[in-house]
């Protein structure tokens, strides 16, 4: 009977792999007993799929697990940080607090710098941009006048019409001698321009894929993207804020107008970037280290006449549980007196925000909140209704904006400071991704960006608890299954 | 078939015949849980994948542990009844009391120190004395006993509202009852025997007396004379009619006694998941502060987010003092203290482990504004039980709260930045099973 041989001999390989798949399944549950960051809900959560359906557990935990990041290397050296943030504190204390225009926001950067937010810099010339057309052709301008290196990290680059002509560039820099460093996400850029970017690695260029799937395989870290878009010209001029790359963000994509935010700096804030970047790649690329600093920044910058403070904050789940991101909504919220003005494509607070937010409202802040009213994902827009929901019960005016998607991450608080960046604010952002935001402690600027929130809220319609409650059943189902869904997004 | 093997057959197919009723009460525990409860995600993950996994009894779970539709729909009434007295209107923090001016106040630091005062007071009563408390504490309460028992006997309106009463004191109780106390328990009987021991349970305590003098802590007890007092009538009405079943009556506002303002501020499972006036205490109370918090607390919880506000404020170069037990009422509180607490330390609050004391939730802010009996400070589950506390600023008052906390700083050690690096391995798997263990967490004791 060689048939039923076969067949058994299978059924042994297949029962071989099942033991596998338990072994690995407990294994998972000591990493997840002693990872003290796990929430006990979920851990029991996990522990029982684990148990009971043992190759779903190990499926969802390759997605969805927690996982735990060693801290190596001198950036994440504590010793480093705190004499770092010595000298910054020190700087920023003697800065802020005698000058009319800063006092008040000088609580924000002494809780950012605490919390290990990079270095407080004050001689910057900024400028917002809130179209992406006027973004890429100065972008592109600078990148064409590159002369000695261009370090670039996204979490996008689309396989269209800019994605390809920033690829362009990059190879003409390659080949006329510049030092081009290209970051991108491996989830965010999912193929992108996989023919230029051959070209790219031909010509010289260094490219690097942030958690890169395939390599991560059988780790939940992949769940963990790089989200931060930082530009960094010469050490000169940078680039960063929430616009991606390509012919979508600026507005000829299937969701039509994109409105975004990023920001152009030139000045000391440059430094904190560079850091950042430098952690990215030593972190991501073990065999083709960066230069010295002073190769990468131009010393001109310490002695750029500008005004405009600015505070970078980056944060990551390496950073957890003392995440930056997390903290400087909640910080911001907190110090606002009059008004807070949130723009964000996706809204999911977390607990402490939340509450920060309601009670804002209730003692008379005028608190609003934009969120899009286009689904770009299947489950994000419903949760974005429920959670506006739940602010609006306590006060909180929430906006949908009609003319198109709004991507924008921008934070206003009074009329003194502001932020715009890469994080969202919901639990993606603020806990499992890498992002940087960028806090301008300016007067003009926060005007400048303020008003353009007032301009779109022109373009929106308020979301009334009435109109919350008049849904139909079908948008009642959508929302309770997105709620269950959250995690997968 | 065999003798052995015909009852497992048996048991096979009845099995066989209550699956399809299993399956349909498990699908009505998942539609309920999706289209009706308002969790936060991981809760709802965690009843899911319970209730699917455990068919029939993850339902049981779900309704005895995780249910709020119940708490609720039972609570509505009540919530009504608090509105009606005016108990819930302050837009200031929401779910409060009013504000009341004109308030005298003193603090002592354990119930053996007020209890003779208590009973002055009480001697003097001419009209009413209303005691609400979750159940009799352990110490000598025979004087307190006696003089309500005289007053009783004396014809003047004396209630006894508990959550619980227990054999040990149940003897003080017989002799309440036959002296005329009026006495209730705040939840039905059958209610009280299934749910009540570990959530709803009613943990206010308070004793007013002609509604003018009113006491209330657990551990540490506040003494009030004043507005506040009448405040604190209408509270115990409340739940007065809650337990009976009747309308509330009004309260009296009793004359100005000294100079402090003082709120009420009661919390408690009838309000839903939405609301949450504790919270908004404290984080109205942390907003506040200008140079220092000083933060005492039964145990603290191992969630990233609850403390955020704290960590905010000692970021911010605030002087942030935190003080919790070594060892809480249960064993797998001390742990998770310990590991909140790391996370707290590396924020740069200081946090005091208390050796031989059992701090109550206890908060000064700046040395001039104090929250007194309020409740655990642990985010979702502070709604579980009801609570009452009082708000009030003061510097007196402040100082003698401070006073206390003092004294439990000197029996405490200080946390340093590293110490929590140094834990062995039977301590790492202690903390791993106590996070576990918070999912069925019964708060303090009782």
């Amino acid at each position: 009977m060689k048939i039923i041989d076969d067949f058994l001999g299978w059924t042994n390989y297949i029962a071989d792999f099942v033991m596998l798949l338990v072994i690995l399944d407990i294994v998972f549950i000591i990493i997840l007993m002693f990872m003290e960051r796990c929430d006990p809900r979920s851990f029991v959560a996990w522990i029982i799929v684990f148990l009971f359906v043992p190759p779903v557990g190990f499926i969802l935990y390759l997605y969805l697990g927690r996982t735990v990041y060693w801290h190596t290397g001198v950036y994440n050296d504590p010793s480093f940080w705190r004499s770092k943030l010595e000298t910054s504190r020190d700087d920023l204390e003697a800065d802020m607090r005698d000058s009319e225009d800063y006092r008040d926001s000088l609580w924000v950067a002494k809780v950012l710098a605490n919390a290990g937010a990079d270095t407080y810099t004050r001689n910057n010339d900024i400028k917002v941009y809130t179209d992406g057309t006027e973004l890429r052709d100065d972008m592109f301008d600078a990148l064409r006048a590159a002369e000695r290196s261009i370090l670039i990290e996204y979490y996008i680059i689309r396989d269209d019409k800019d994605g390809n002509e920033l690829m362009d560039i990059l190879t003409r820099k390659v080949r006329d001698g510049v030092e081009v460093r290209l970051m991108a996400d491996g989830f965010g850029i999912k193929k992108g321009p996989t023919k230029a970017i051959k070209e790219f690695k031909k010509a010289g260029g260094h490219y690097a894929v942030f958690h890169y799937w395939l390599k991560l395989f059988l780790s939940p870290k992949k769940s963990h993207r790089n989200h931060r878009k930082i530009a960094i010209v010469d050490g000169k001029v940078a680039f960063c804020g929430g616009f991606n790359i390509g012919d979508e963000y600026r507005g000829e994509g299937p969701l039509g107008h994109w409105r975004d935010g990023s920001i152009r700096v030139v000045g000391d804030g440059i430094i904190p970037m560079y850091m950042n970047f430098a952690e990215d790649w030593k972190y991501t690329v073990k065999k083709d280290p960066l230069r010295h600093t002073w190769e990468y920044l131009d010393p001109a910058i310490r002695d750029n006449p500008g005004q405009d403070r600015m505070q970078l904050v980056s944060g990551g789940p390496d950073t957890m549980p003392n995440n930056q991101v997390p903290m400087q909504y909640l910080a911001m919220v907190q110090n606002a007196r009059e008004r807070v003005y949130i723009t964000t494509p996706y809204l999911d607070p977390d607990e402490s925000t939340k509450a920060a937010l309601m009670y804002a409202a209730q003692s008379g802040v005028d608190v609003r909140i934009l969120i899009p009213d286009k689904k770009d994902h299947i489950f994000l827009y419903w949760n974005n209704l429920t959670f506006a929901n739940e602010l609006m019960k306590a006060g909180v005016k929430v906006y949908r904006y009609h003319d198109g998607f709004i991507h924008e991450k921008a934070i206003v608080i009074d009329d003194r400071c502001c932020s715009i960046g890469s994080a969202n604010l919901d639990y993606r952002s603020l806990y499992l991704n890498f992002e940087t935001n960028t806090i301008l402690y300016s007067r003009r600027l926060t005007e400048q960006v303020a008003a353009q929130f007032l301009e779109d809220l022109e373009e929106s319609s308020q979301y009334t608890c009435e109109e919350y409650d008049s849904r139909t059943l079908m948008m009642r189902i959508r929302m309770a299954v997105s709620r269950l869904m959250w995690m997968l997004a | 078939m065999s003798y052995f093997t015909r009852p497992f057959f048996a048991l096979v197919e009845l099995f066989w015949n209550v699956l399809p009723l299993v399956v349909v009460i498990d699908l009505i525990a998942i539609f309920l849980l999706i289209f009706k409860e308002k969790m936060d995600p991981r809760s709802f993950a965690f009843w899911i994948v319970i209730i699917i996994v455990f068919p029939f009894i993850g339902f049981a779970l779900y309704l005895v542990y995780g249910c709020t539709l119940y708490s609720v729909s039972i609570f509505g009434r009540k919530f009504g009844g608090d509105r009606e007295m005016g108990i819930m209107d302050d837009p200031r923090i929401r779910g409060a009391d009013i504000p009341t001016e004109g308030n005298d106040g003193r603090f002592y630091g354990s119930l053996s120190l007020a209890l003779r005062d208590i009973v002055t007071d009480l001697s003097k009563a001419e009209k009413s004395a209303y005691i609400e408390i979750y159940r009799l504490p352990e110490e000598d309460i025979a004087p307190f006993v006696d003089v309500v028992c005289e007053k009783a006997s004396q014809g003047l309106d004396i209630r006894v509202l508990m959550g619980r009463g227990l054999p040990r004191t149940l003897m003080h109780l017989k002799r309440m009852r036959g002296a005329g106390v009026k006495f209730r328990t705040f939840h039905r009987r059958f209610f009280a025997l299934v749910a009540t021991t570990f959530r709803f349970r009613n943990r206010r305590v308070m004793l007013v007396i002609d509604g003018k003098v009113a006491y209330t802590g657990n551990h540490s007890v506040l003494r009030t004379a004043g507005p506040v007092a009448s405040r604190l009538g209408a509270r115990f009405m409340a739940d007065w009619a809650f337990a009976v079943g009747r309308k509330p009556e009004q309260v009296p506002v009793a004359e100005p006694a000294g100079d402090i303002t003082m709120q009420v501020v009661s919390s408690g499972p009838d309000l839903g998941e939405d609301l949450d006036p504790s919270m908004a205490e404290y984080v109205s109370l942390v907003k506040a502060a200008k140079r220092s918090i000083v933060l005492s607390e039964p145990y603290l919880v191992p969630d990233e987010n609850v403390y955020n506000f704290l960590k905010l404020s000692a970021l911010s170069g605030m002087e942030v003092k935190v003080i919790v037990p070594v060892r809480g009422i249960r064993w797998y509180q001390r742990w998770n203290s310990a590991s909140a607490a790391a996370s707290l330390v590396d924020s740069g609050v200081k946090v005091y482990m208390c050796l031989d004391r059992f701090p109550e939730s206890l908060m000064v802010v700046d040395g001039r504004e104090c929250g007194l009996g309020m409740a655990p400070f642990n985010g979702r589950a502070m709604l579980q039980d009801f609570h009452t506390s009082i708000v009030a600023s003061s510097e007196g008052l402040s100082s003698q709260v401070m006073a206390r906390m003092e004294e439990l700083m000197s029996h405490s050690n200080e946390l340093g930045v590293g110490d929590y690096g140094k834990r062995t391995f039977s301590q790492k798997v202690k903390i791993a099973l106590s996070r576990f263990m918070m999912l069925f967490n019964r708060g303090e004791r009782g």
